[in-house]
């Protein structure tokens, strides 16, 4: 098992000069505590450094290694660090050092290209050589499955992606958890055994075409094979691009959900800009019917003599009207004398009649003309100035006027809201994040492409896999000694082929059984609600909490898929064959005291060596050392000097 | 056969074994087991290379059909 005895930094992050941490190479936990910004992730980046090259910044995006250098020692010029990890794995000791060197002629560095790495590896005091070095390191800590070793408690999210069977982020943790538990031993044998099946088929096509008996069926199944052989070429090289454009969307999701503030921002913006479009349309057709009514505004000014002139007019139309009716009845009565009266029917006495003549003005024809001609006169004005009162110009234009007020102020607001936002995307690379999106979309219409091709590819195969093998009944019943060899061989790849095929299956149930059961023993112990019964496992390794109802639960807070991630973690430590230390950066962020106090008393439990990257908040010291009590074998606090200096100091060793 | 590898990787192959043997006994009985643990043996190298795999089974099997042969 890898154990971590002590990590030497030299001007590696915050860390100025040389300095080193010591591991006690008894089992249990050793504690950093740190502040933010005092150099807890850098400790995490110096392991990865030194295994792997590489160095990670917030998510999991590679750091640039010309800003990884001390910058205090760098600001006087001297660039470059170092990490050195001396372990011990399976008896021997092992010393890995890594450097990063300013190249000849560099003065002040700019990229990764300005510098050059060297390391070594030596193993119980001899140097080894650079093949040897990575096969040692290769088997002593996989890059791939090191997320179970350096585990960042902020990259929980990826932990929750095995949840789903549709994320490539979770196929490639699920593929390096089944890396880590013996996997690939069983589908490499099943590769290698499915590679010489072929090969023994073409030798007993080849054998069988040796001989005039069997020539017919040999050729056959040579053709047969060739086109196997292609069709097994296209699949492979379909998949290997599938791999690709797999990886590809994952690195797309990855920087996506790093930018998914951004992205919102400019849809919203997007969003904002199209609705100015709409408004700015509105506010065009709405000024149009202003400016129309604009052109009859004034009468709105006339209004009230107008009304006052319409007044007159009417009473002189009623007076008219009453005169002519007076008239008419007059002279119906001078017409019709004796008749009854035109108005009402009754009969009229002489003596009213005599009075009516008296009281009513008898018109003469030429007066009765005139005033027929100003009445249609008055009229005629009436009813023009009528038209012209109820036109109401007045409300209309208020209507319009307000409307296009509102369309203004619309207008402002969603334009302050995008100023707003542009001002938010001030330095941000918009068409690089559109690229991203366009990228995002086009690879994955690329994978549904590549993943219909795989499977008509493989259609072919399976028909080809029949016809062989009908081919391959035909010449069993014909013997001839060379075939017969050959045809024996066949038969006993195909058979090693589909044991190993099936035992891949097989070991792939067991293991998730027995994970499932570690991971729920650990977690009946970290959790602090009672009415959990454990963890159900899926295809993918993702693990849900299970009720002792038997219901599972579907939703849970960052604070349990903590606790759920480091049972995984445990589960896996148990069940692989590489078992060494678990270095956990931020582990108690996002729990109560309750859940704390659990896992710092479980992990002990979890594997023989942890290192914890925290700060007093998160896990006080004093329940530390109540609960871990002999399993604590070191404390280290990360001291300020200044804002680019900490220094390593040992509270306890 | 075990004093190249680790107690842990022994661990590992003894349980990747035991499946590939039940499967064996259970639906290959016609199959050497030996032969089964030989090919389980060279894959358990993670470090090989294909050909090397290849090659080392093809012996395996090469030389469990000559005496099979005799």
């Amino acid at each position: 098992m890898l154990q971590i005895k002590a990590l030497h930094l030299e001007n590696f992050g915050p860390f100025k000069g040389k300095q080193v941490i010591k591991f006690s190479v008894e089992d249990g936990v050793t504690i950093i505590y740190g502040e933010n910004m005092r150099g807890k992730t850098s400790l995490l980046n110096a392991i990865r450094f030194v295994f792997f090259g590489k160095v990670i910044g917030r998510g999991t995006k590679s750091m640039p290694l010309h800003k990884v250098g001390n910058w205090e020692e760098a600001s006087a010029g001297r660039h470059g660090f170092m990490v050195r990890l001396d372990f011990d794995d399976g008896g021997h000791n092992y010393e890995l050092t890594r450097r990063c060197v300013l190249k000849n002629g560099v003065s002040s560095p700019s990229s990764d290209d300005d510098y050059g790495i060297e390391h070594y590896l030596k193993k119980d005091g001899d140097v080894l050589g650079p093949q040897q070095s990575q096969a040692e390191l290769k088997r002593i800590l996989p890059e791939q499955i090191s997320r179970f070793f350096l585990f960042d408690g902020e990259l929980l999210q990826e932990y929750e992606d095995l949840l789903s069977n549709e994320t490539d982020m979770g196929r490639r943790i699920s593929e390096a958890i089944e890396r880590i538990l013996g996997v690939p031993i069983l589908t490499s044998a099943r590769a290698t055994l499915h590679h010489l099946k072929e090969k023994s088929e073409h030798r007993e096509a080849t054998a069988a075409q040796g001989d005039q008996k069997t020539r017919e069926f040999g050729n056959q199944l040579a053709d047969l094979h060739a086109q196997r052989t292609e069709l097994g070429k296209e699949i492979e090289r379909l998949e290997g691009d599938l791999d690709k454009a797999r990886s590809q969307k994952a690195s797309l999701e990855e920087a996506m959900k790093k930018k998914e503030r951004v992205a919102a921002l400019l849809e919203k913006r997007d969003t904002i800009e199209k609705l100015l479009k709409q408004i700015e349309s509105k506010r065009i057709t709405k000024e149009a019917e202003v400016q129309r009514a604009m052109s009859t505004a004034w009468c709105t000014l006339l209004i009230e003599p107008v009304r006052a002139v319409g007044k007159s007019l009417r009473e002189r139309e009623s007076d008219l009207q009453t005169e002519l009716m007076r008239a008419d009845v007059l002279k119906s009565l001078q017409v019709n004398a004796g008749a009854p009266c035109p108005a009402c029917m009754q009969e009229v006495s002489l003596k009213a009649q005599e009075r009516l003549q008296a009281s009513l003005h008898c018109l003469s024809g030429g007066e009765r003309l005139e005033k027929d001609v100003e009445l249609s006169n008055l009229r005629r004005k009436i009813a023009a100035l009528q038209q012209y009162e109820e036109s109401g110009h007045e409300s209309v234009l208020k209507i319009l006027w307000d409307g296009l007020e509102e369309i203004l102020i619309d207008y402002s607001a969603k334009r302050s809201e995008r100023d707003e936002i542009d001002k938010q995307l001030e330095n941000v690379d918009e068409e690089a994040l559109r690229k991203t999106k366009f990228d995002f979309e086009s690879v994955i219409r690329q994978i549904d492409v590549i993943e219909k091709g795989i499977a008509k590819t493989r259609s072919a195969l399976d028909e080809n896999n029949a016809d062989t093998e009908a081919i391959q009944k035909r010449l069993n019943k014909l013997s001839t000694g060379t075939v017969d060899s050959e045809r024996k061989r066949r038969q006993l790849f195909s058979e090693l082929h589909s044991l190993f095929k099936e035992a891949v299956g097989a070991y792939r149930e067991q293991l998730r059984k027995r994970v499932e059961a570690d991971a729920s023993t650990h977690f009946k112990a970290l959790t602090t609600e009672p009415e959990y019964a454990g963890l159900q496992i899926n295809g993918s390794y993702g693990l849900t909490i299970l009720h002792r109802d038997g219901s599972l639960i579907p939703v849970r807070s960052a604070g349990a898929e903590h606790v759920v991630a480091l049972c995984l973690m445990g589960a896996l430590q148990n069940n692989a064959p590489l078992r060494g230390p678990i270095v956990i950066y931020s582990p108690f962020g996002r729990l109560d005291r309750n859940h704390t106090r659990n896992i710092v008393r479980a992990l002990p439990t979890m594997t023989k060596q942890v290192v914890l990257l925290v700060y007093d908040d998160e896990l006080p010291p004093d329940l530390a050392r109540s609960e871990l009590k002999g399993k604590l074998r070191g404390e280290w606090m990360l001291e300020r000097v200044n804002a680019r200096h900490t220094n390593l100091a040992s509270l306890k060793e | 056969m075990s004093k190249n590898m680790t107690e842990t990787e022994e661990s590992q192959f003894q349980a990747l074994l035991e499946t590939v043997e039940r499967l064996r006994s259970e639906k290959f009985s016609s199959l050497d087991p030996a032969l089964v643990k030989e090919i389980l043996w060279v894959h358990s190298n993670t470090a090989a290379e294909t050909a090397d795999l290849s090659r080392g089974v093809e012996m395996a099997v090469d030389r469990f059909l000559n005496v099979e042969g005799e």
